[in-house]
């Protein structure tokens, strides 16, 4: 198995992790077996070929779970909303979820949303 | 192989303790686990030592089981520093078990301390969400808490738990966490006390979950033929250690599923042959979650056991007699011998404070840590045998 590309990968500091125009997270998907992961990785978590090229996942995402957290932490206000996504093409990512309806229950069509600028958090989702 | 066994083990309670450090911590729980196996401190051949935030939160990044060891005069020997967030504990009996069944030593000794008190809150938190990957959590509030609640969400969204089955796992782990002068809480409390109680994460109330705890554990194994007399016998007859994988859109099995599947098969027992069990429940309603993954019951059926009382203390399989992560309390890197210790304490038939359940035989423990976006990022799960009859 040729191991070797995964040494040819940007520093993981220097890869794009959002598409900011596009509202879209850029990750990787393997060109051997699919498999996708967000952020980007070297070799293949499933098929362990590194045989990964970057991938752009998204806008459109289903929330699996979700919970509403109200103990604080420093920046964020309570009450939150934390959810789990399989954004469309890629994996399941975790994030806050803005915006959902009290009366909500998964399976939940949600849409990903890009910050503008360099905040905290830097992505959430959004009722489609 | 060689046959390896619990010969002693020793806690320092659980709970808040301001004047007590990581030193004193251990001080205790080595004492009285060599006391119990009736060893000494120069008989200890390795040891293996688990903590999960002492370098966050003490600054002790480095060498901290040769640091707080030399408190009991422990040195010379090696020592292995293990962490695994909260399932470290385990990690290190695991690998004291190996030692000593691979014939490298006689007698090794795994222990597990953590100091979660601290001056600031907030420091302790951002601590726990070092057990997640900082490049995909940073900034978003991550609490374990949260990933509890995440899991349960789907079953309650599914209809197979309600939330009154989580009032009832929490009401059931502090009835038994009442009964364990080592807990770190020792109230019995009410189904309307549990809901009453603020929210954390929903459905998850205060009284559902563990909390920022202090405490040590610690295990002294030996060659199962070298144990020194004085207790009944309990030998370690399976070990199995996974980490978590990525999400797949194809559900794959969890850790502890793994784990499970390789402890049943090593011993050659399945879940009915269980007498006792502690499961990891860091949020009580997540000891349903594993009713399911150790094959206690079929999937789907964790309410329907539980509300059964067949994992009560009286039950034909008590699970978590200690009161669990949820009660007896979960200070991170001694966890899983905590776990470890009260098994032993079960199968001895020493278990005090009127929770020794019926004459067990086979006992499994179950210690996960840290997160992969759904999965524990760690698993280990042990079966410890009583190996003398009952009388």
């Amino acid at each position: 198995m040729e191991l070797n590309p995964a040494l040819d990968w940007a520093p993981t500091a220097e890869r794009p992790r959002f598409d900011p125009a596009g509202h879209r997270l850029t990750g990787s998907r393997c060109t051997a077996c699919g498999a996708t992961s967000w952020p980007a990785r070297a070799v293949c978590q499933q098929c362990g070929q590194a045989a990964t090229e970057t991938a752009q996942f998204g806008p459109a995402g289903t929330l699996i779970s979700f919970t509403t957290v109200w103990v604080p932490r420093p920046g964020l206000e309570v009450p939150y909303t934390l959810g789990q996504v399989v954004v469309e093409g890629g994996p399941a990512v975790f994030g806050h979820v803005r915006g959902l309806p009290a009366d909500a229950r998964t399976p939940f069509r949600v849409t990903l949303r890009i910050a503008a600028d360099d905040v905290v958090p830097p992505f959430w989702f959004e009722p489609a | 192989m060689t046959n390896a066994a619990v010969a002693g083990v020793g806690m320092h309670p659980f709970g808040r303790f301001p004047e007590a450090s990581l030193k004193d911590l251990v001080r205790t729980a080595v004492v009285r686990a060599l006391d119990d196996a009736g060893l000494g401190t120069k008989d200890i051949q390795a040891a293996y030592s688990s903590n999960g935030m002492g370098g966050l939160l003490q600054g002790q990044e480095q060498i901290r089981g040769q640091s707080v060891l030399r408190e009991v005069g422990i040195e010379g020997i090696p020592i292995v520093n293990v962490e695994n967030a909260c399932a470290g504990g385990s990690t290190a009996f695991r690998e004291a078990v190996i030692a000593v069944q691979a014939g490298v030593v006689d007698t090794a000794l795994a222990v597990g301390f953590e100091k979660m008190f601290v001056e600031d809150r907030n420091r302790t938190l951002a601590a726990l969400e070092t057990a997640a990957d900082l490049d995909v959590v940073s900034g978003l509030g991550l609490q374990f808490t949260a990933v509890y609640a995440l899991r349960l969400r789907k079953r309650l969204d599914e209809g197979s738990l309600t939330v009154d089955d989580c009032v009832q796992a929490a009401v059931k782990s502090h009835y038994n966490g009442s009964l364990n002068p080592n807990a770190q809480h020792r109230k019995e409390v009410t189904p309307e006390q549990v809901l009453a109680s603020r929210p954390i994460a929903e459905p998850l109330t205060l009284l559902m979950c563990s909390s920022i705890c202090d405490g040590a554990a610690a295990v002294v194994i030996t060659r199962s033929d070298k144990v020194p007399t004085g207790h009944p016998r309990v030998t370690v007859r399976a070990s199995a250690a996974a980490s978590g994988t990525s999400w797949s859109a194809n559900p794959q099995p969890t850790s502890a599923e793994r784990c499970a599947r390789s402890v049943y098969e090593q011993s050659g027992l399945g879940p009915e042959d269980l007498d006792v069990a502690e499961v990891h429940d860091a949020m009580a309603p997540g000891e349903l979650l594993y009713y399911e993954q150790l094959g206690l019951c079929e999937p789907g059926g964790a309410a329907d056991l539980l509300r059964s009382g067949a994992t009560a203390l009286t039950g034909r399989i008590a699970v978590n007699p200690s009161g669990g992560l949820s009660s007896r309390g979960h200070p991170v890197g001694a966890t899983g011998l905590a776990q470890i210790a009260e098994l032993t304490w079960q199968l001895r038939g020493e278990a005090d404070g009127r929770r020794q359940v019926d004459r067990p035989r086979i006992a499994l423990a179950q210690n996960s840590g840290g997160w992969l976006e759904g999965e524990s990022a760690a698993c280990n799960i042990h079966i410890l045998e009583r190996v003398d009859p009952w009388n």
